[in-house]
C-alpha cells in the first residue's frame, strides 16, 4: 500500500517516522509531500512546545534517544506548569507532572485534604508534590525506578524548540526509508469513487497513493479542502482566536517548568529551553487588538474521511493551554496504527477512529474551558463574560460532582486523571461541600500524621536533587565523554 | 456546617445481595451508622449454585475473609472459565477462560499473530495458548503463583459456591460487626409527604423501621424501588428472549469440573455448576418456545446426577430498573435488574453497586448529582454486560429451532454491532477502559461463536516470521506440560479441606486449653 503524507512539519515527520517504523516494506511505502511555508502542523503556536510526560513513550516507540535529542535540540526538562493571574483563590498555582500526596488505604489524597480542611486545617496541594517542590527549587533529576522511593512519584516532560525537534524527526524518517518529494503540493486529485487518488505538485507531476495523512495544519488541505470533512467550532466556549509566537535567546538557565499567565484578553506562555525561551501570546480579537495569526478553536467532524486521516492541527486546533499538542499527535498516530486498515476503504475502522478521536477531543475541550469558566478576574469584561457562560453538559456534571463530593466522573476519552482534575479544581478554590465518607472512618490524627510525614520526606528528597542547570550540564559532559 | 451525615441504613431483603451489602457497609461504611437488615424466614432466596468471576476475590479480600475458610463454609469449588457447548452449532464447544491468550509481541496482540499463522496451519487452536483453558479441560487446578516469570502466574480464577451458604457466612460476619437483623415481612412503605423519600418501612405486627438510606435487595419485585417509588423498568427481551428458568440441584456425579458448563438447548441453555456437595443444574428458556413442563423434563433428563428435590420455576424479564438509585433508595441485585447468568455476572453487579455506593456515599441532603453519577456508571456497566451476553445468541450458526433462528436474525444494539464489525474486519477488539470483560474474554467468545476475522492486523507482518513461528510452536506444548503438572481439581479441594479441618482442630484445642 502506498502511503502519502502531506506536510513537512512536526506532525508530518512524526507520522512518517512512526508509520515507516511499524509497517513492513516493501508492502508499504511512505512518501512525504511538502506544503511549503512555515510549520503550522500543530497550529500557529510555536516556537517551542511544552510536552507532557507521555512524549517519552512516543520517543521510545520511535526509537528516538532522549539524551541525544536533548543535546541536539537544546531541549529542557519539565516538571509541570505554573499558572498565574487565573484564580482568585490562588494568585499562582502549579500543575505538576506526577502524584499529589498519597492515598491512605483506599482514600484518595484530595479526600483526606477535605477531611482536614473541614476540621479547620490549612492544606495546600502544592506542598505535597515532589515535582512542585523541585520546580520551586529549580532542581531536576530523572525519577527513580525504585517504587519504594518518593522520587518515583513524579514524572517529567520536555520543552522542545520546534525547529530542531522537527529536524530530529525528519532524520529518523529518512533513515527508515521515507521518500521525500522536493516539489511542493498544489492540489488534490480525486479518484472515481471520490476518494483521494494523488497529490499534484508544483512541477505538474503527481504523487499517487492509496492512503493519505493530512498533516497540513489548520487549513487541512486534504480533509477539508478536498474531502470537506466539516469543522465543529468551539468558539462559543473558547473565544481566543489570535496567536503570536516569538523566540529569544537568553543566557539564563532554563526553569524546569513553563509559565502561563492570564492577561486582560487571553494568556501568555513562556517555555524555557537551553539558551532561549519561546513565548506565545494567545488572545481574543474581539476583546483586544493584539497582533498574531488568526485561528479558530475546534475540530474536524470526521478526522478520518474516505482514505485520508487528518492529524495535528489539521484534525483539531487546540490552544496549548494544557500542553497537549504533542500528546494529541502521539495519540492519533497510536490510534491509527491500532486501527491500521488492510485496505484503503475501511469504514468500520474509520467509524471507530472518529468516534474515539472525537470523544477525546471533546473531553479535552472541557478541560480547556474549565480555567476560563472558573476564572477569578472580576471586573474585566472578557473574563466576566466567560465566568457566566453555560458549559457543555459533561463538564457541568464534573463540576457539580466535584463540588458535591470531591469526585470527578471520568468519561470515555478523558486524557486527564481524576487527581489531575482535582488539582485544577482545587487551584481555582472549588471546595467539595462534603468529603468522601470513607475519609471519615479514619482517625483525624492519623491523617495529619500521614500528611506531615509525606511533606517532610518530599522536602528532604527534593533538596538533594541537582539543579536543573547542573543536571543538563552533567548529561552533556556524560555525552561528550562517551 | 450542621452534621448531615447518614445515621441509619436499612437494607430490605437478605439473600446474597442483602448480606453482601450489609457486610460491606459494616466494614467500610462510615462509623457510627446504625445498620438494619430486614428479612423474612418465610421468603425463600433465589440463590442456587452460583458461579462467579474473578473480581469476587477482591470483594472477599476487602472484607478480610480467609479464602480457605470461605471455600470450606460455602462448599465452593474453583472456576477457571466457562465452557460453551452447542452454542455456535450442534457438536461444537469452546472455552471462555479467565486469563490471557499467549503473550503480545512488539505491541501487536498475540491473537493477530495467531490469526496469521493459524490460517497457514502453523499454529495450534487458540485455547492451547491459554493456561486456564488447558488446565480446565484437564480437570486441573491450582492458585496462581506470584512470580511473574512463571507461566503459573497467568492463572486466574473465581468460584462456584452455594449462594445461600455465602449469604449465611456473610450474615455471621455482618452481625459480628453490629448489623441488626430484623425478622419480618415488609407490609407497607411510608413516604415523606414533601419530597417522596422513603421515611420508614412497616413490618407485620406494627413494627416501624426508620432510616436515612434504604438499600432495596428485595429481588425482582423491587419492594421499594418499584412498588413504592415506581422507578420504572426497561425491558431487553427483544435481545434476550429467555424469560424463565427451572433449577434442579442434583447429587455430585464424578469429579467436580473446575469450570462452569453452559449447553445450548432448543429454546435456551442449561447451566451446570459443580459444588463440593452437589451440582447445580438449570434450564434458562424462552416460554414462547417451550412449555414449562417440557423444560422441566429436559432439565431433569440433562442433570448430571440424581435430582435432589423438585424442579423450581423462576420467572423474569431481562432488563434494568430505569433508576438504580432513586431519592434515598438504592436497588441492588435483582431489584436493580435481571441479566441471565450466562456469564456469571449476577454477584458481580451487586459487588459493583456496593463499591459505587461507597464511593458516592450520600448524606441526608442526597445531592441529586450523586444519584445521577451512580446511575450513569451503573447503566454503562450493565449495557456492556448485556452486549456481551447478546453476542452469544446473535453469533450462532444454529438454525435447528425457531428460537435460534430468531436469535440469529435479530437486530443487536449499535454498540455491539460496532464491536462485531471491527472484529470481523481485522480481528480488532475495542473495549472501554473500565469495561468488565477483558479483551481476552471478547476474543474467546467472538472467535468461539464463529466470527472469523477476514484479515489479520497488517502490523503483525512487521515482526520476523520465523521468530513468531518458533514462539507459537514452543508455547502450546509448554503450557500443556505446565497444566499436566498441576494437581487435579478434586485433589486440590481435598487438600484444602484437610488443612482447613486441621486448622479448626487447632483453634478449638486452643480455645479449650
Amino acid at each position: 500500500m502506498k502511503l502519502v503524507i502531506l506536510g513537512e512539519g512536526i506532525a508530518g515527520w512524526a507520522a512518517a517516522a512512526m508509520l515507516a517504523g511499524a509497517l513492513p516494506e516493501p508492502r508499504y511505502t511512505v512518501s512525504l509531500v511538502p506544503t511549503g511555508g512555515p510549520d503550522d502542523s500543530l497550529g500557529p503556536f510555536g516556537p517551542a512546545e511544552a510536552a507532557l510526560p507521555s512524549i517519552r513513550e512516543l520517543h521510545v516507540r520511535l526509537g528516538l534517544d532522549e539524551d541525544g535529542l536533548i543535546r541536539q535540540s537544546n531541549a529542557g526538562y519539565a516538571l509541570g506548569a505554573a499558572f498565574s493571574g487565573w484564580s482568585s483563590a490562588e494568585p499562582a498555582f502549579f500543575l505538576p507532572f506526577g502524584d499529589i500526596g498519597a492515598p491512605l488505604g483506599t482514600v484518595p489524597f484530595h479526600q483526606l485534604a477535605g477531611r482536614l480542611r473541614a476540621a479547620g486545617d490549612h492544606v495546600r496541594f502544592g506542598n505535597f508534590s515532589v515535582a512542585t517542590i523541585a520546580a520551586q527549587m529549580g532542581r531536576f533529576a530523572r525519577p527513580s525506578d525504585d517504587p519504594s522511593s518518593v522520587l518515583s512519584t513524579y514524572s517529567y516532560g520536555l520543552h522542545l524548540p520546534l525547529g530542531p525537534y522537527a529536524r530530529a524527526l525528519r532524520d529518523l524518517a529518512l533513515a527508515r526509508g521515507v521518500r521525500i518529494v522536493e516539489t511542493p503540493f498544489v492540489a488534490a486529485e480525486l479518484g472515481e469513487q471520490g476518494a483521494l487518488a494523488g497529490l499534484r505538485l508544483a512541477s505538474a507531476e503527481s504523487v499517487t497513493g492509496e492512503f493519505f495523512i493530512d498533516a497540513s495544519g489548520p487549513s487541512a488541505l486534504l480533509s477539508e479542502g478536498a474531502l470537506a470533512s466539516g469543522f465543529e467550532s468551539w468558539r462559543a466556549w473558547l473565544p481566543c482566536d489570535r496567536a503570536a509566537a516569538s523566540g529569544s535567546a537568553t543566557p539564563v538557565p532554563p526553569a524546569p517548568y513553563s509559565h502561563v499567565e492570564a492577561g486582560a484578553a487571553g494568556w501568555r506562555r513562556v517555555v524555557p529551553y537551553q539558551g532561549g525561551v519561546g513565548e506565545l501570546i494567545v488572545s481574543c480579537s474581539a476583546a483586544a487588538d493584539e497582533r498574531g495569526t488568526a485561528f479558530e478553536a475546534g475540530r474536524r467532524k470526521r478526522p478520518w474521511i474516505r482514505n485520508c486521516v487528518a492529524i495535528g492541527a489539521a484534525a483539531a486546533t487546540v490552544e496549548p493551554l494544557q500542553s497537549t499538542s504533542l500528546d494529541l499527535l502521539h495519540r492519533a498516530l497510536a490510534r491509527l496504527l491500532r486501527l491500521f486498515p488492510a485496505a484503503p476503504d475501511a469504514t468500520s475502522e474509520a467509524a471507530e477512529y472518529n468516534r474515539s478521536t472525537n470523544e477525546e477531543l471533546d473531553r479535552l475541550r472541557d478541560r480547556l474551558i474549565l480555567p476560563y469558566k472558573l476564572n477569578g478576574r472580576r471586573g474585566e469584561p472578557f473574563w466576566d463574560q466567560l465566568r457566566y457562560m453555560a458549559v457543555p453538559d459533561p463538564l457541568a456534571h464534573k463540576i457539580a460532582l466535584y463540588q458535591s463530593r470531591g469526585r470527578v466522573p471520568l468519561l470515555d476519552g478523558d486524557m486527564f486523571e481524576e487527581s489531575e482534575w482535582a488539582a485544577l479544581f482545587d487551584s481555582f478554590g472549588l471546595r467539595p461541600r462534603r468529603y468522601d465518607a470513607r475519609a471519615d472512618a479514619l482517625p483525624i490524627d492519623r491523617i495529619r500524621h500521614h500528611l506531615a510525614s509525606i511533606r517532610s520526606i518530599m522536602l528532604e528528597a527534593a533538596a538533594k536533587l541537582p539543579s536543573h542547570r547542573d543536571y543538563l550540564a552533567r548529561s552533556r559532559a556524560r555525552e561528550s565523554a562517551a | 456546617m450542621s452534621d448531615r451525615r447518614i445515621r441509619s441504613i436499612v437494607i430490605v431483603g437478605g439473600g446474597t445481595a442483602g448480606w453482601m451489602a450489609a457486610a460491606a457497609m459494616a466494614r467500610l461504611g462510615a462509623t457510627g451508622v446504625e445498620i438494619n437488615l430486614i428479612e423474612s424466614d418465610e421468603i425463600g432466596t433465589i440463590g442456587v449454585g452460583e458461579a462467579t468471576i474473578p473480581p469476587i476475590r477482591t470483594f472477599n479480600a476487602i472484607l478480610g475473609l480467609d479464602e480457605d475458610d470461605f471455600v470450606a463454609k460455602t462448599k465452593a469449588t474453583f472456576k477457571l472459565g466457562i465452557e460453551f457447548v452447542d452454542w455456535t452449532r450442534l457438536g461444537h464447544r469452546y472455552m471462555h477462560p479467565f486469563g490471557e491468550f499467549g503473550a503480545d509481541m512488539e505491541a501487536v496482540k498475540f491473537h493477530q499473530y495467531w490469526l496469521k499463522h493459524r490460517a497457514r496451519g502453523e499454529a495450534a487452536g487458540l485455547e492451547d495458548y491459554n493456561l486456564c483453558a488447558v488446565a480446565a479441560k484437564l480437570g486441573r487446578f491450582q492458585r496462581p503463583v506470584r512470580d511473574p516469570r512463571s507461566i503459573l502466574s497467568t492463572l486466574n480464577y473465581a468460584f462456584h459456591f452455594d449462594a445461600s451458604l455465602y449469604a449465611a457466612y456473610l450474615r455471621t460476619y455482618a452481625e459480628a460487626r453490629g448489623v441488626a437483623r430484623r425478622e419480618g415481612k415488609v407490609v407497607d412503605v411510608e413516604l415523606r409527604g414533601d419530597d417522596g423519600f422513603v421515611a420508614a418501612v412497616k413490618l407485620a405486627g406494627d413494627l416501624r423501621i426508620e432510616g436515612d438510606l434504604f438499600i432495596d435487595c428485595s429481588g425482582f419485585r423491587g419492594l421499594l424501588i418499584e412498588q413504592a417509588l415506581k422507578a420504572g423498568y426497561e425491558e431487553w427481551t427483544r435481545w434476550l428472549p429467555c424469560d424463565r428458568a427451572v433449577a434442579i440441584p442434583s447429587a455430585s456425579a464424578g469429579e467436580p469440573l473446575p469450570y462452569t458448563r453452559s449447553r445450548a438447548l432448543a429454546a435456551g441453555w442449561q447451566w451446570r455448576i459443580p459444588l463440593q456437595h452437589r451440582t447445580g443444574n438449570g434450564y434458562v428458556y424462552s416460554s414462547a418456545h417451550v412449555s414449562d413442563d417440557e423444560a422441566a423434563e429436559t432439565a431433569l433428563a440433562n442433570s448430571a446426577g440424581d435430582p435432589l428435590g423438585e424442579p423450581r420455576l423462576i420467572r423474569f424479564a431481562a432488563g434494568r430498573r430505569r433508576k438504580l438509585w432513586d431519592r434515598n433508595v438504592v436497588a441492588l441485585g435483582l431489584a436493580g435488574g435481571f441479566l441471565e447468568p450466562l456469564e456469571s455476572t449476577s454477584i458481580h453487579l451487586v459487588q459493583a453497586g456496593i463499591s459505587k455506593l461507597l464511593a458516592l456515599f450520600p448524606d441526608r441532603d442526597f445531592d441529586p448529582v450523586l444519584a445521577a453519577e451512580y446511575n450513569r456508571l451503573g447503566d454503562l456497566q450493565v449495557e456492556q454486560i448485556r452486549d456481551f451476553i447478546i453476542l452469544h445468541y446473535k453469533a450462532t450458526e444454529r438454525d435447528d429451532s425457531a428460537f435460534w433462528r430468531a436469535c440469529r436474525d435479530m437486530e443487536v444494539p449499535d454498540s455491539l454491532a460496532r464491536k462485531i464489525g471491527l472484529f470481523r474486519e481485522n480481528g480488532r477488539i475495542f473495549r472501554h477502559e473500565d469495561e468488565l470483560f477483558s479483551e481476552a474474554s471478547w476474543l474467546a467468545v467472538l472467535l468461539g461463536q464463529g466470527i472469523v476475522p477476514r484479515r489479520y492486523d497488517p502490523l503483525a507482518d512487521s515482526v520476523d516470521e520465523e521468530e513468531v513461528r518458533g514462539t507459537l510452536a514452543r508455547m502450546a506444548p509448554f503450557i500443556r506440560q505446565a497444566a499436566e503438572k498441576m494437581p487435579t481439581h478434586s485433589d486440590y479441594l481435598a487438600r484444602l479441606g484437610r488443612s482447613a479441618a486441621g486448622a479448626e482442630t487447632v483453634t478449638s484445642r486452643g480455645a479449650f486449653a
